[in-house]
């Protein structure tokens, strides 16, 4: 951000605007690897009606969609928790359900290298993130573990008490099975009789399904990361990570 | 000699944080520039433009530099595009039905930028920063798989003031590892002959030969070193060519 021409209390303000918007990203980071997903959405998100959560299949548009996958993500996470505890009735057997929240996953999707826009009206900002994460869990196929690699897009508005996510998407070049190379042909695991249950739950469908990035494969055209943040006035005057 | 952070105005101190946010943004620029195989635009935009650090910007790895921009951009631009074309043109024999693809198809590179370390010079016009970067570098080949490899870095970087923004002068990606994903990290080899070692191969021929790093050893040849307040930029303690601790040896005393 160039600086000159600026008091230095607004220095002051939009460095502060800039410390808030990171760690509002790092709490939410923070949120899916403490598996908080069931009050992400109040916690972090917008009261806007035209939020949107998108991932490569497609988008969740609307505040009723984005929360609805919040709440079902944390309902699967339950019922994996549910699952292990029947598998490992000793050591899982007396935890309540607020204990066992969370047992059989792993996620962790940390946040680097942001390159973050605040517009000049101070009403909005967009920032980019690269993610190199993890995932573990427990589904049809048994006890699995993937690496990924992707990017988090985010636009954010200004509300009365502080910033919010207002379009978020969570891309992924690669998700990939660990103790293998994405470079290769993932070997698929087969589903095991004894996982079976956990085959039955699916998250919602995105309400806006479309490809919004393909998945990395040795069939893929050069494909960039999301377009870059570039300094803008008013949001009108820029793209959006929405739809 | 550095500045105290007493000796700062209130004026010089916002600056000062803002000029630290500033150089972390243009080397995250670089960040999706370069995945996005924006050589081009990333020189143009984030890279020196005035006459003498244009002369005097380097890129380095773990065997040398490139030294002047017209080097750089020989390196960094030109043989990049000729080892994609190469690439493709490779696939496109094998497989006619790719005729129509562009340059980078089955190719997909990144390299983030983690735990930064920047210091601004005293005197706000030059800053140097050092940076880890665990990224991955994944090349399709002409049978339709590919060679997928984690690139452990350190990535280095003085970086001057002109005008209001800040630009790239010296850079530094120093590797330590490049190990296939899947594969045992304990019994792949960690020498190769240059033929054999890819990223090596990439670097190609720099303008100034030197080893600067040996990966086998880590930080034992501390390079590059981690930045220190300083006042004013001097070369001898950057991270050109000059800086490095054997440049005296490798270069002068020949």
């Amino acid at each position: 951000m160039k600086t000159n021409g600026y008091t230095i209390e607004a220095l002051t303000s939009k460095w502060e605007d800039l410390r808030e918007i990171k760690n509002l990203m790092g709490k939410y980071s923070m949120s899916v690897v403490l598996m908080r997903h069931r009050t992400i959405f109040k916690d972090f998100w917008s009261a806007r009606e035209d939020v949107c959560l998108g991932f490569n299949h497609g988008y969740y548009k609307g505040g009723e969609a984005v929360r609805e996958y919040y709440r079902s993500y944390g309902d699967s996470i339950m019922k994996t928790s549910g699952y292990m505890q029947k598998l490992f009735p000793a050591e899982l057997g007396k935890l309540s359900e607020e204990e066992l929240f969370g047992t059989g996953r792993f996620e962790m999707k940390p946040l680097t290298s942001p390159v973050i826009a605040l517009s000049g009206d101070g009403e909005t900002a967009k920032g980019l993130w690269c993610c190199l994460g993890a995932e573990s869990g427990v589904d049809e196929r048994g006890p699995l573990s993937s690496w990924t690699w992707g990017y988090c897009a985010v636009d954010f508005v200004r509300e009365a008490d502080g910033w919010k996510i207002w379009h978020l998407q969570a891309l992924e070049d690669v998700k990939f099975l660990g103790g293998q190379s994405w470079g290769k042909v993932e070997e698929v695991y087969p589903p095991l009789p004894e996982f079976a249950e956990l085959g039955d739950f699916k998250l919602p469908a995105p309400n806006v399904p479309r490809t919004v990035r393909a998945r990395y494969g040795a069939d893929r055209p050069l494909t960039p990361p999301p377009r870059i943040p570039e300094p803008y006035e008013t949001f009108k005057k820029t793209f959006s990570y929405g739809v | 000699m550095y500045k105290l952070i007493q000796e700062y105005s209130e004026a010089e101190l916002i600056q000062l944080v803002w000029d630290r946010e500033n150089v972390q943004e243009v080397m995250n620029r670089r960040v999706y520039l370069s995945a996005a195989e924006g050589r081009e635009r990333e020189l143009g935009e984030l890279w020196v433009s005035g006459r003498e650090y244009q002369e005097t910007a380097s890129f380095g790895k773990n065997w040398g530099y490139y030294i002047g921009m017209a080097e750089i951009r020989r390196y960094y631009v030109d043989k990049r595009g000729q080892d994609m074309r190469k690439l493709l043109d490779a696939m496109c024999t094998a497989r006619p039905e790719l005729k129509d693809e562009s340059p980078g198809y089955g190719c997909m590179s990144l390299y983030p930028l983690t735990t930064p370390y920047i210091e601004i010079a005293g005197d706000g016009r030059t800053a140097r920063g050092l940076w880890y970067s665990i990224g991955q570098e994944t090349t399709g080949n002409p049978k339709g798989t590919a060679k997928a490899y984690w690139i452990f870095q350190r990535i280095a970087a003085d970086l001057v003031k002109e005008g209001e923004a800040w630009k790239i002068w010296h850079l530094a990606e120093i590797f330590d590892a490049h190990l296939e994903p899947g594969e045992d990290f304990r019994v792949q080899p960690r020498v190769l002959p240059k033929e054999e070692q890819p990223v090596e191969r990439e670097f190609g021929e720099p303008t100034l030969k030197m080893l600067t790093h040996d990966a086998r050893y880590n930080w034992l040849d501390g390079y590059p070193a981690m930045p220190e307040p300083y006042y004013s930029f001097k070369s001898s303690d950057s991270y050109g060519p000059e800086g490095h601790p054997h440049y005296y040896r490798e270069v002068l005393a020949k």
